[in-house]
């Protein structure tokens, strides 16, 4: 069994070869060939290298993935290439949860480049990809494990950032209005005498 | 009051590795060993209260109070608390230049909350240093935080803070954070940008502080939670007051504009808002506070100067600022310093004898008249030398006219601490000047009736007659004529010119009873004959008022110049002391 250490997989996602980083051959006629990568990844993690069918969920069109996305595939198959992964049969249904629902969802909020530049988003990968391989890090707990994920999932900073951006906003609105009427205020003052 | 011999054994181990912090950052570092206060009287006469170091820029020392250390149980950590409070002198704020911009662009982005400013600045330079010496030299900073956190000491802020370094250091959730009650999503989301804004702008720390002060706005501005957090939080700042006792720091007047830019807030960017450069209304930033004043709208306001020197050294005397202030913004208009031209005068007439001595050149040695003189050389006794003096006597010499210069600072002007007052830059612009060029200066602020002020006589004293023209009186409604009087009643030692700052009231008091037998019309007239330079009358008024004054005033020999918009008044004293004074 290996150890799945953190920082070892972050390091390696941030080797990223500048292939990974080219858009899908499905969007760019240059382009990486995706279906080939994501078959050979399958086929890798889970050592049956005849394998034809794509395990993919019947309501996914590849044609509706956009070139973010794609990429975030792309370099999430970099990742899975790392030695502790493959021949590992019992994950591989487990990549569909990871590719086309755990990673689907966050990359509405990171910009490809994000995952091997910002070590907080490497980070994230990593431990959005060992949650949906039911796999706990090296040295720590389901709690603490979920909580360093939750506190850097993107999804939920979005959230918090836009509302306390917002708050933000609406005060910094009052402080100018109130600002406003005392200036006018004091305008007034000036305009009795 | 602790164990003296634990302070004084812990002050032994303390200084015995000073020198192993210094190689923390530099092995050829030069920096004075720190002031060790033995109890907390100690570090107060030496300024420190609050925390158990600090740092003072001025003298670039380092203040530590071993009595603190011992009571929070820090005392193992000698290197890293001297390699932190080395690190504010090497690596942020480092000097006081860089000190001023930090806070100057801290101040743009804590718009009507500006007086955070320093404690901001301390714990954005604290995060730089403290990343750099916990993931760089490994030292045990995060240990540290350990050792003096206590459930007490948390607030919002403080768990801001503790969780930022448990992101950068990737520490375990409340390793550091110890007080649960004050975790949430909305600080995780801040700490996390914070550690990334850290990571980002290690390098070009001074870029980062406006978006370091814009994620920490919401925690700060309510008064209360400030206070109280500010109070828990005081053991932390040791570089709050490290520009305390710095005099003039120049360069400062000038509108940092970069540094309005790099007011982002990094929420909107983080949720994909674009940051309009030219808009900052979200952030409370008004235009008019970075719009400009002076020349080209390109310098800050008195106010605000006064306020960020203020907040550098918090002793800085106000008019010494103010001086400061107008002096910096007139240095690019004075003239250029005065040159002497001497004439290459062959020294070939032979005038004397003198005598001889040993240190003389020997090529000088007149044998002859030594021979004369002696038959026995004894040098220095017998030996003579022939002295030589000039063929030319066509000495020239110029001594420029001193100069009177009178501004009205009646109701209608403005106070020059609180706005940008032209008429005070171009009274600063023609004194310094006449001053550079060797001639003496009397100046006077009056606003009649009412009071006036002025400096005693004609001086050369810069820092004088700065404090007098930059003040202001605010009384009467125009300029005094009667303050002619006192110089120009009769002829003075030195002629001098005479400029007048003034509006079109100055023809109301030129008509008014004078209550004696003379007239201000012929006050005026006396005066300018018994000046015997030029004497001129600036107005800010359209060309054609008053016409028939006008024409009596330059019958009289006086100049007017018309400025229908003060900003002119930097053309005429520019060119007033180009005429006047640049002789070269």
């Amino acid at each position: 069994m290996p150890k799945y250490d953190l920082f070892e997989l972050v390091t390696h996602l941030k080797k990223c070869p500048e292939i990974f980083l080219k858009p899908s051959n499905l969007l760019s006629r240059d382009g990486l060939d995706s279906i080939a990568l994501i078959s050979d990844t399958y086929r890798m993690v889970s050592a049956i290298f005849l394998k034809k069918e794509l395990n993919v969920p019947a309501k996914i069109n590849f044609n509706s993935i956009d070139d973010n996305y794609w990429k975030a595939i792309h370099i999430s198959c970099w990742l899975l290439y790392h030695h502790s992964f493959r021949n590992k049969p019992a994950l591989e249904n487990k990549l569909r949860l990871f590719w086309f629902e755990g990673l689907y969802h966050v990359t509405q909020y990171v910009k490809y480049k994000e995952w091997i530049t910002d070590e907080e988003r490497a980070e994230e990968m990593v431990r959005l990809l060992l949650l949906c391989f039911e796999i706990l890090p090296n040295g720590e707990s389901i709690a603490e494990a979920a909580d360093k994920l939750s506190s850097i999932s993107s999804v939920d900073r979005q959230k918090v950032l836009r509302q306390s951006y917002e708050a933000h906003e609406r005060i910094m609105n009052i402080k100018r209005e109130m600002a406003e009427k005392k200036a006018r205020e004091a305008a007034n003052t000036y305009g009795r005498e | 009051m602790y164990n003296q011999s634990e302070i004084e054994k812990t002050a032994a181990v303390w200084k015995s590795h000073w020198q192993q912090a210094k190689l923390e950052w530099n092995p050829l570092l030069r920096l004075q060993e720190p002031i060790w206060c033995l109890s907390n009287q100690e570090a107060q006469k030496e300024g420190l209260t609050g925390s158990f170091a600090m740092i003072r820029l001025t003298d670039h020392r380092i203040v530590i109070n071993l009595e603190e250390i011992v009571a929070l149980g820090i005392s193992t950590y000698f290197i890293e608390v001297l390699a932190h409070e080395i690190g504010h002198h090497i690596l942020a704020p480092a000097n006081l230049y860089d000190n001023a911009i930090l806070l100057n662009r801290i101040r743009y982005a804590l718009p009507g909350i500006e007086d955070r400013a320093p404690m901001v600045s301390n714990l954005y330079t604290d995060f730089l240093i403290n990343d750099k010496l916990q993931r760089i030299n490994k030292l045990r900073i995060s240990e540290v935080y350990k050792a003096i956190n206590s459930e007490d000491n948390f607030s919002e802020l403080w768990t801001l803070m503790m969780r930022t370094y448990e992101y950068l250091w990737r520490l375990n959730r409340g390793e550091l954070a110890v007080n649960w009650s004050f975790h949430s999503k909305k600080i995780d989301a801040d700490a996390s940008l914070l550690a990334s804004l850290i990571r980002s702008y290690s390098k070009n720390w001074i870029q980062g502080g406006g978006r370091f002060a814009v994620l920490l706005y919401p925690y700060l501005m309510d008064d209360k939670t400030f206070n109280d957090a500010r109070k828990k939080i005081l053991i932390l700042l040791d570089a709050e007051d490290a520009g305390s006792g710095a005099i003039e720091i120049s360069g400062m007047t000038k509108l940092d504009l970069e540094g309005y830019d790099g007011v982002i807030d990094m929420r909107k960017e983080a949720i994909g808002l674009k940051n309009d450069k030219g808009n900052k209304d979200n952030l409370g930033i008004e235009k008019s506070k970075v719009g400009g004043s002076g020349p080209r709208n390109s310098y800050m306001g008195p106010g605000n100067y006064i306020d960020l020197m203020k907040q550098v050294n918090p002793n800085a005397d106000e008019q010494r600022l103010i001086n400061a202030y107008y002096k910096e913004i007139a240095l690019s208009h004075l003239i250029d310093f005065p040159v002497e031209i001497s004439e290459n005068v062959s020294l070939d007439l032979p005038e004397g004898l003198e005598t001889w001595d040993i240190g003389d050149p020997i090529e000088e040695l007149d044998w002859l008249q030594s021979s004369i003189a002696s038959p026995v050389f004894l040098p220095g006794i017998t030996t003579q030398k022939r002295t030589y003096g000039s063929d030319s006597d066509h000495n020239i010499s110029e001594h420029p006219l001193n100069v009177y210069i009178g501004i009205d600072c009646s109701g209608s002007m403005m106070n020059p601490k609180l706005n940008f007052s032209w008429p005070v830059l171009a009274a600063t612009i023609i004194g310094l000047s006449a001053l550079r060029a060797g001639a003496s200066v009397m100046g006077c602020l009056s606003g009649e009736p009412g009071t006036y002020l002025e400096t005693e006589g004609f001086i050369t004293d810069e820092t004088d007659l700065l404090t007098t023209i930059t003040s202001y009186l605010g009384t009467g409604y125009a300029y005094g004529m009667e303050r002619l009087r006192k110089p120009f009643e009769t002829e003075p030692n030195k002629k001098s010119h005479i400029v007048i700052v003034t509006d079109n009231d100055i023809f109301s008091m030129l008509d008014s009873d004078t209550e004696t037998n003379q007239t201000h019309w012929e006050l005026a007239e006396i005066a300018l004959k018994n000046a015997g330079g030029h004497g001129t009358m600036v107005l800010h008024s359209q060309p054609d008022y008053q016409k028939d004054m006008v024409i009596r005033l330059k019958k009289m020999g006086w100049n007017v110049y018309y400025v229908t918009n003060e900003t002119e008044l930097l053309k005429f004293a520019s060119d007033f002391s180009q005429q006047n004074y640049a002789y070269a």
